[in-house]
């Protein structure tokens, strides 16, 4: 594979994380704007963790959700009250917050001969940890399949799990849900650390695929396209935002056509889908329907097979 | 800090440095208020409205050396236009769906029109931040030991003028009635006779008027043009309103002036790395534990 096509693999992916953060949000009925928060506190404290501590990459990534997660955690748990625009603007606000402090952060420690650290709005410069392990680009695409892998995993064990109803039934009615003894507050706080941890991960990948981060990376427009993502993707299943991030991404970047334009095609294709498909191309009633094509499928193949072994001639 | 006459001098003229700049804050929160007020959409696309009003403004002032007023009235026809634009694609065709989906038609738009202004300005200016013209930098007054900028004063008198036409236009024409009707209830309203279609797209170029205002205004005061405003706009608009209360016009006035105060305040007395920082702190402890505002409105009085 070239170059080129790797590290637009490897953005598709670090961005899917952030578009999966929100979409986790999204199913609990909470529209957030402030997912990049939780990215960036993965890049630094992940990236802290390895070019200025030495601790491994797995440990990072490890340490990067954790924090978000406790953060996110604590964010979920002043805002799960609002509703609609209050929380989104609060997750903004937040989100701001966030940024602003890494524009003020300054903390370098000489790491063999170099300064290395956060270095306020000129962000935070050589992250050398692929470099000195000697880790190519191939390899680290593989890392970060891996890991994007096990969100995914996560992803499907939610969606047939108890957990998973039952956030989906704090998004339809919280009432309702509140009735079953459904705790809407426990469910709405442990989605939000969720999806913060979920966003860390692919904060603490992106920041060792660039090698340098600066607060710029984590401002509003992230979230903002994580949040389009979602939509245009489909609310009804995790592939949903991952559609969203090939799309704009991969589809577009790769039409060589469009280069340069690409935001521009973007939001146009948002505003379009959005008018004739209100939630999203793979929306709950087209997820509906394919897994009951598929289920029809695989029972008539199981009842030929039952049919043919049955056949005593 | 010496806490000294002089320091007392220089709080109340941060003071009131920040609440001139808060009338520009006030100015783009008023559409988000109305659109949010009307509608019960968030106007995304609402900060657009302010960036082409002050790239109007700076096309026209700064290129074409059109004098001042011939300039602003460009950039508020422009936040018209955009406005007009926002509601024939972003709004009329989806209003039946879920409130989101409005909502994130015009995030499209934004992303969209925020890339496009930025490929203009790169083509026309190489650079992406453009002196604003501004003939008043250097005219102050003094009374006694307090210096007002003369572009403050100007800025300020622009948003009482324009506010007070809000007014008059609200609670003194048939069109205001209108308006008010239809933030009570659309059906009532069309069941009464109102055309709700047209109205809503009269609220849609009042708020466009407004950003192409606050657009020309912000270039104005900050003496600098740049294709992120509509950005900027966005989120310091967004969070006036919610400092006054969702909706509300009075809410977004007070809610603009505090803004302003607030940030400019803490540069003063914290620092000015940290001005964005703590104001953006005191709104997300103020949406946790006031959700309504500063004014929380009731909901007769949406407008």
């Amino acid at each position: 594979m070239t170059d080129y096509g790797i590290s637009v693999l490897s953005l598709i992916c670090m961005e899917s994380f952030v578009a999966l953060s929100t979409y986790l949000l999204l199913i609990t009925g909470q529209v957030s704007f402030g997912q990049q928060a939780y990215f960036g506190i993965g890049a630094y404290v992940g990236s802290s963790l390895t070019a200025l501590a030495g601790f491994d990459l797995t440990f990072a990534i490890l340490a990067g959700a954790l924090v978000a997660g406790v953060v996110a955690a604590g964010v979920g748990a002043l805002t799960f009250r609002l509703g609609g625009l209050y929380f989104a603007i609060a997750t903004l606000a937040f989100a701001e917050l966030i940024r602003l402090v890494w524009v003020n952060i300054n903390y370098q420690v000489e790491v063999d001969g170099f300064m290395v650290g956060p270095k306020g709005s000129e962000g935070f410069r050589d992250i050398r940890y692929l470099l000195d392990n000697d880790i190519s680009s191939n390899q680290y695409l593989w890392i970060i399949v891996l890991w994007l892998a096990l969100v995914i995993a996560f992803f499907i064990v939610l969606e047939r799990s108890r957990l998973g109803l039952a956030i989906r039934m704090v998004e339809n009615d919280e009432t309702a849900a509140a009735s079953v003894g459904i705790s809407p507050t426990r469910h709405k706080i442990m989605a939000a650390a969720m999806a913060g941890a979920i966003a860390a991960i692919g904060g603490v990948l992106f920041a060792h695929f660039m090698t340098f981060i600066d607060p710029r990376n984590f401002g509003v427009m992230l979230g903002v396209h994580s949040l389009a993502y979602a939509m245009i993707g489909g609310m009804g299943t995790f592939i949903g935002p991952l559609i969203g991030v090939g799309i704009d991404i991969g589809l577009l970047e790769s039409l060589r056509i469009f280069s340069g334009y690409r935001m521009i095609v973007f939001g146009s294709l948002v505003a379009a889908i959005l008018i004739f498909r209100p939630r999203g191309l793979l929306d709950e009633k087209t997820v509906h329907r394919i897994s009951m094509r598929v289920r029809q499928a695989l029972g008539n193949n199981r009842k030929s097979t039952r049919a043919v072994t049955d056949d005593p001639g | 800090m010496q806490f000294d006459e002089f320091f007392f001098i220089d709080l109340i003229q941060t003071g009131i440095d920040g609440a001139m700049l808060g009338s520009v804050y006030a100015l783009m929160a008023i559409g988000f208020a109305l659109i949010w007020g009307l509608l019960g959409i968030l106007n995304l696309a609402h900060g657009q409205t302010v960036a082409f009003g002050m790239f109007a403004g700076l096309v026209s002032a700064g290129h074409l050396k059109l004098p001042i007023p011939i300039s602003f009235a460009c950039a508020v026809v422009t936040g018209v236009l955009v406005a007009l634009l926002v509601e024939r694609i972003c709004y009329r065709p989806i209003r039946r769906a879920h409130e989101l989906v409005p909502m994130i038609a015009t995030l499209g738009f934004w992303i969209t029109t925020e890339e496009i202004l930025q490929k203009i300005y790169f083509h026309m200016y190489f650079k992406d931040f453009m002196p604003f013209p501004n003939p008043f930098t250097m005219t102050r007054f003094t009374f006694g030991e307090f210096v007002i900028r003369f572009d403050y004063v100007v800025t300020m008198s622009v948003a009482v003028v324009l506010v007070a036409a809000l007014y008059f236009v609200i609670y003194r024409s048939r069109l205001g009635m209108a308006l008010r009707m239809v933030a009570a209830g659309h059906d009532i309203a069309h069941l009464m006779g109102v055309n709700v279609l047209k109205t809503l797209r009269s609220a849609f170029m009042i708020a466009g008027a407004f950003g192409g205002a606050a657009g020309y205004l912000l270039g104005y005061v900050a003496n600098m043009a740049n294709p992120y405003a509509g950005s900027m706009a966005t989120v310091k608009g967004l969070f006036t309103m919610i400092l006054g209360g969702a909706g509300s016009i009075p809410g977004a006035i007070v809610g603009g002036i505090v803004l302003g105060f607030t940030e400019l305040e803490s540069a003063y007395l914290f620092s000015f790395a940290y001005r964005d920082a703590i104001a953006m702190g005191l709104l997300f402890l103020l949406l946790v534990f006031r959700p309504q505002g500063l004014f929380g409105t009731r909901v007769e009085d949406k407008i």
